[in-house]
């Protein structure tokens, strides 16, 4: 047993092993997805990243393993004041994908920072409110949340997600990730994709 | 520490064998061994099968990309060719996110592959445009490099038959796809402007045709541009509605049905031109494909200012 385990090490340092994981990183030219996106030039979305949202939470909820997202979602052109279009949390089916296509689940208000009463109570104060969309004028940012996978897989370090796999560690930049959405009106459920810009400053 | 008498051998039977064997072996030989794995797993259109040696082949060489790029590029096209086509309802089923290493789980069933839901599509055409852009940034060193050093092939000879070029503009339709399957109009325009070319119907074919692009993903090349140049230019748009009505089926369902029956009726009620047949001046049936009078195809008809 020793043997080949003396016999493992060596091989792998003859071979030039052993020495930290190099992390790929997202190529320089990448063009990612614009953070306002329409669909028919009547429902509007907008999304951010706010790099201090623990300012908002009073937690950093990314080391909780979970993603703060603000969308902004109003109706804007032709129509606008008429249309009877909303978000439901049932038909949204809210997720985010990551650039190397990972999926993140959205994960409901109420079960972000359960265990702190204050987070909680911001995090219900600032999420997102589902329901008829507004006219864009009137139309308020709000929160969703994603859930990073649990595990060694994912780091998350501000605007950068570090993917480990078992073949190789690849940086990802969160800005260059997918949000998709379903918005609900009289001709049935339409999908909405959107990129991710980033912001300083949250809770707005 | 001490080391057995037994151990000590198996030390200098290492070191005899190993030692020099790491020493003399061309480096590039292992990544070319792992493309050519990809490329046939890809000619057989065993997508996952493809996709594992191309992604061994990035972490192993990840210490030195420059040594590699050409290496790089080609299994970054072929990453890139089988997300593109894994999106088209192809091989991969569900998307693994909750406490899974893999983020593509294999389908135990060809049925079930056939079934991918829009939500695997979307993690595939992710997927898709990272490696293409990662072939993207790698062309112009990967084409500088030679096909061939100390006697080693970088890539297999399908790949190398390609051709960098080729390849990468096969990685940009496969941009292209993406962009407009995820709803970005204006990064459409923008590819599309680069490549004028594409917006030619005959150059377009030609184009698909030199790249490799597989059967299925040329539907929605076509459909792609077809929405692109509704406002623009409607008599050629035309010509691409008719081509996608006539290839959708290639596309595997996702082209779906209401988006073929939008088309039909951009072509009959808000096109505003009239496109009949040049010979018996019957207006366009779109769901026929061509004139009941006469089968000329629709795609020959003529367009009729109203």
């Amino acid at each position: 047993m020793r043997s080949s385990i003396v016999g493992s090490v060596l091989l792998f340092s003859a071979c030039g092993g052993g020495g930290d994981v190099k992390i790929t990183q997202p190529p320089p030219k990448y063009v990612g997805f614009h953070s306002l996106a329409h669909h028919a030039n009547v429902v509007w979305v907008e999304a951010t990243y706010y790099t201090d949202h623990k300012r908002v939470f009073d937690t950093n909820l990314t080391s909780e393993g979970i993603l703060p997202v603000a969308l902004r979602v109003g109706l804007r052109g032709k129509g606008q004041d008429e249309l009877p279009i909303q978000i439901t949390p049932e038909d949204m089916a809210l997720c985010m994908y990551l650039q190397d296509g990972t999926r993140l689940d959205s994960v409901p208000y109420a079960e972000v920072g359960k265990d702190d009463e204050d987070v909680q109570d911001a995090v219900t104060r600032f999420a997102l409110k589902t329901g008829l969309i507004e006219v864009w004028d009137k139309a308020r940012e709000g929160f969703v949340f994603f859930q990073i996978p649990k595990g060694d897989d994912f780091e998350v370090d501000g605007g950068r997600i570090i993917h480990h796999t078992p073949t190789l560690s690849r940086e990802l930049d969160l800005l260059k990730s997918l949000i998709t959405l379903k918005i609900k009106s009289l001709e049935g459920l339409t999908p909405i994709f959107v990129g991710i810009k980033q912001d300083i400053k949250g809770g707005r | 520490m001490t080391v057995s008498r037994r151990d000590r051998w198996a030390l200098a039977a290492v070191l005899t064998v190993v030692v020099p064997a790491c020493k003399s072996e061309n480096p590039y030989r292992r990544p070319f061994e792992l493309l050519t794995r990809s490329a046939q797993a890809c000619d057989a259109g065993n997508w996952k099968a493809a996709t594992s040696p191309a992604e061994e082949l990035i972490g192993e060489t990840n210490e030195k990309p420059e040594e590699f790029a050409r290496q790089r590029f080609f299994a970054h096209h072929l990453l890139t060719l089988s997300h593109s086509n894994a999106a088209c309802g192809e091989a991969f089923a569900a998307v693994a996110s909750q406490g899974s290493r893999s983020r593509f789980a294999t389908a135990e069933h060809p049925s079930q592959a056939r079934l991918a839901t829009p939500s695997a599509e979307v993690s595939h055409l992710m997927a898709a445009l990272l490696n293409g852009w990662e072939s993207v940034s790698l062309s112009d060193r990967a084409a500088s490099m030679p096909a061939m050093i100390d006697g080693q092939s970088l890539a297999p000879p399908q790949l190398e038959k390609l051709g960098v070029d080729e390849c990468a503009v096969s990685v940009r339709l496969c941009q292209l796809i993406v962009y407009g399957r995820l709803q970005s109009p204006d990064l459409v325009k923008e590819m599309l402007d680069s490549s004028p070319d594409l917006l030619d119907f005959e150059r377009c074919r030609q184009i698909m045709e030199k790249a490799g692009t597989p059967e299925r993903l040329r539907p929605w090349i076509y459909c792609i541009i077809h929405h692109h140049l509704r406002q623009s230019d409607e008599r050629l748009s035309f010509k691409f509605a008719a081509r996608t009505l006539e290839t959708a089926g290639q596309a595997r369902g996702t082209i779906t049905t209401s988006m073929i029956e939008e088309i039909q009726h951009w072509i009959t009620d808000d096109s505003t031109f009239v496109f009949e047949c040049p010979k018996c001046k019957a207006t366009a049936i779109p769901k026929y494909n061509a004139c009941l009078r006469d089968s000329t195809p629709l795609i020959q008809f003529d367009a009729r200012k109203e």
